[in-house]
């Protein structure tokens, strides 16, 4: 079985971003002396790198080198996990459970630059343009108002991208995934005719799965309205859809975890298809959810509904 | 300027940019919010106090050139605060109660609470006995 | 045919788990409360089965003052739930007047509520964590409930609530609240939270209320968005 190793997107795009394709040298002349201390000898004409006017990496459209050109995304954080306990509940053998309660074990990703192959995500113009207005309006000190902050569900993606846990439940017909912040729901129907899924258009939009072997597969479509996909608003049209593809992976010997593989189809903001990877750590002991109650404060007749951000331009 | 009272006041910023904190996602400002060479001082009524961990955050009545306003104050969690002996009940709805605070950055009213004394007498301030206790 | 047996074994890899994850935390058979439920007789008002509220002199008072809030308008300052959609908390949140869905898994009790997607949950099972941020310090609206098994009923024991909720649509009740409930199935189709309340400071005694539910079927709930429901000017509860 693969064991997929995420990657940490930052210092990679840091690095490919900074290299300057002036590797090209060209070697004139006769070859002289060998050289000492064991130093590679190049044949006469050869370079040490491509040939000159090669593009070196890959070619990056008008609108990648609008969002490479972007100040890079902040530091993702993992808080500190405590270890297991000898006694704690572990998941069971059954591929086709993902009962239990999972938290992310890697650093969080404030902007999904990339795919889970290292490519740059393929942004239309109006992908980048959208993305870059929304992460220099953070740097501004003026951010835009989005789902998260005014308390409402912020999709799927978002909901899952966070240090906090989320339980998975699963019925006959359905699976229902109760999230810690936001006080998130997650509803998936794996039978619409038996079990339907509301008419209205939804925040988190509309789920349906189907197992494929030990993999859950959840298509997302119908949001309500745009989502971010990450913090700093990598975008995702109403008319956008997610695929969600959730399993166990368990290593011999170890604890399994949960992987979601998701791939982001929308013309509006992506040339093509991409896919990206999270997962997610076993925490039983965080089964028990800390109370979330935007509401409180959001709600407040006093203060204004858009909790005092700038609300984002529409197209 | 005290490093430490700075990094104290921006961890929890920090902290709620990235979502480790279990209070209100509130847009991931930028890290540097307040601005620590500066506290400023306030009177006025408590409207509310929300609780959480690991920040909390007051709203105070105050009067702006005669003119009834509101500001947000954010401190830490109740923990903190039972270091110097203050508990959630003790901070009463209506209650006349003094701040002082490090000014948001951004110019908006309010900030990253200092000190507050309330009309019981029980102050609690950022001291350095409560930096270096930690929270 | 694959696919029944693999619901099959995933039911019974459930109950095995359910069972398996802490001996007391798991109800005997035939006293499940997972399922769909509504309540009975709809009302904004926790009722004592017998006489009034007992209040004492100086919190009647605060009762009081919050009926002429509420004949004033005025419900920012005293019902945060109806002005804001905050969580209603416990024992108020049993009088939703909308669906809930009840779960037993991994040693926690969860109440999903469709009203607004709340949450509650009962611990009966998941030990302690350490709290290094003072969480526990950190008063809610749902507060904190301890759960456990008496024969085929669930007690749970809440403390640790905010004084910003309110017992139903005007009781007030402070920091020292006490909220005692038994869950039990009265009959297959039938759940009965017998609710017990105590704050020494609002009440001269615990007062105890029943409320009852009916099974529902099995249904995916719409997103409920209060916020959104109060931002267009509509009530918080549209039922």
């Amino acid at each position: 079985m693969t064991t997929r190793i995420p990657f940490s997107v930052t210092p990679i795009a840091a690095l490919m971003l900074a290299v300057t394709p002036a590797l090209v040298q060209a070697q004139q002349g006769p070859p002289g002396p060998p050289p000492a201390g064991g130093q590679m000898q190049l044949p006469p004409g050869a370079s040490g790198g491509p040939p000159p006017g090669a593009p070196t990496g890959p070619v990056l459209t008008d609108a990648q080198k609008i969002v490479a050109d972007l100040p890079p995304p902040g530091p993702g954080l993992i808080p500190p996990r405590p270890p297991l306990p000898a006694d704690a509940v572990m998941p069971t053998a059954d591929p086709r459970d993902l009962q239990g309660t999972w938290v992310n074990n890697q650093p969080l990703q404030f902007r999904s630059q990339r795919d889970m192959y290292g490519a740059l995500a393929p942004y239309t113009m109006a992908g980048a343009k959208v993305l870059s207005r929304r992460v220099m309006s953070l740097k501004a000190g003026k951010p835009f108002i989005n789902a998260s902050a005014i308390c409402r569900p912020p999709g799927p993606q978002w909901q899952r991208d966070l240090n906090f846990p989320f339980s998975i439940i699963q019925d006959k017909d359905h699976v229902e995934v109760l999230f810690e912040e936001y006080h998130g729901r997650w509803y998936i129907s794996l039978d619409p005719q038996g079990v339907p899924l509301p008419m209205q258009k939804q925040y988190m939009g509309r789920s349906i799965g189907h197992w494929d072997g030990g993999t859950l597969v959840v298509e997302t479509t119908d949001f309500r309205q745009a989502i971010w996909l990450d913090v700093d608003g990598t975008p995702l049209s109403a008319n956008g859809k997610l695929i969600q593809r959730m399993r166990k992976v368990s290593d011999v010997g170890r604890v399994p975890f949960l992987e979601v593989v998701t791939t982001i189809v929308d013309p509006t903001y992506y040339t093509a298809p991409w896919t990206i990877v999270r997962t997610f750590g076993w925490a039983p002991h965080q089964a028990v959810f800390a109370e979330y109650n935007c509401e409180e404060q959001v709600g407040d007749p006093s203060v204004s509904a858009d909790a005092g951000l700038v609300p984002e331009p529409r197209d | 300027m005290n490093a430490l009272k700075a990094s104290r006041f921006l961890w929890p910023v920090l902290v709620a940019s990235v979502g480790v904190v279990a209070g209100p996602a509130i847009a991931h400002h930028s890290f540097a919010a307040y601005d620590m060479n500066q506290t400023v001082s306030a009177e006025g009524t408590l409207k509310e106090f929300r609780w959480g961990a690991p920040h909390s955050s007051m709203v105070l009545v105050y009067l702006d050139k005669g003119k009834e306003k509101q500001m947000s104050i954010v401190s830490g969690s109740p923990l903190m605060f039972s270091k110097q002996g203050l508990t959630p009940r003790d901070f009463k709805r209506g209650d006349k109660v003094k701040v002082t605070f490090h000014p948001n950055i951004s110019g908006q009213p309010g900030g990253a609470m200092a000190s507050v004394k309330l009309s019981s007498g029980k102050s609690f301030s950022d001291t350095e006995a409560a930096r270096a206790g930690g929270n | 045919m694959t696919r029944r047996i693999a619901r099959l074994s995933l039911v019974g890899t459930m109950l095995g788990l359910a069972s398996m994850a802490c001996g007391q935390s798991a109800p005997p058979m035939g006293a499940n409360l997972e399922g769909v439920w509504k309540i009975a007789a709809p009302t904004t008002v926790l009722k004592p089965i017998a006489g009034a509220v007992p209040f004492t002199a100086e919190w009647r008072k605060a009762y009081e003052a919050n009926k002429t809030l509420r004949a004033q308008r005025k419900f920012d300052d005293y019902d945060i739930t109806l002005s804001r959609c905050s969580n209603p908390g416990v024992p108020r949140l049993a009088l939703t007047p909308m669906r809930f869905k009840i779960w037993n898994r991994q040693g926690v009790v969860t109440f999903d509520y469709e009203w607004n997607r709340a949450l509650r949950q009962i611990n009966v099972g998941v030990p302690p964590q350490p709290d290094l941020m003072g969480q526990g310090l950190v008063p809610t609206m749902t507060g904190k409930s301890k759960g456990h098994w008496e024969g085929d009923t669930l007690v749970s024991v809440m403390q640790g609530g905010s004084d910003r909720t309110l017992i139903d649509d005007l009781v007030p009740h402070g920091y020292d609240l006490k909220v005692t409930e038994r869950y039990r199935l009265v009959d297959a189709n039938t759940l009965e939270d017998r609710i017990t309340v105590e704050d020494p400071a609002f009440f001269k005694q615990p007062w105890t209320s029943v409320v009852t539910y009916k099974r529902q079927p099995d249904a995916i709930f719409a997103e409920d968005v209060c916020l959104d429901r109060i931002a267009a000017k509509q009530p918080a509860f549209s039922k």
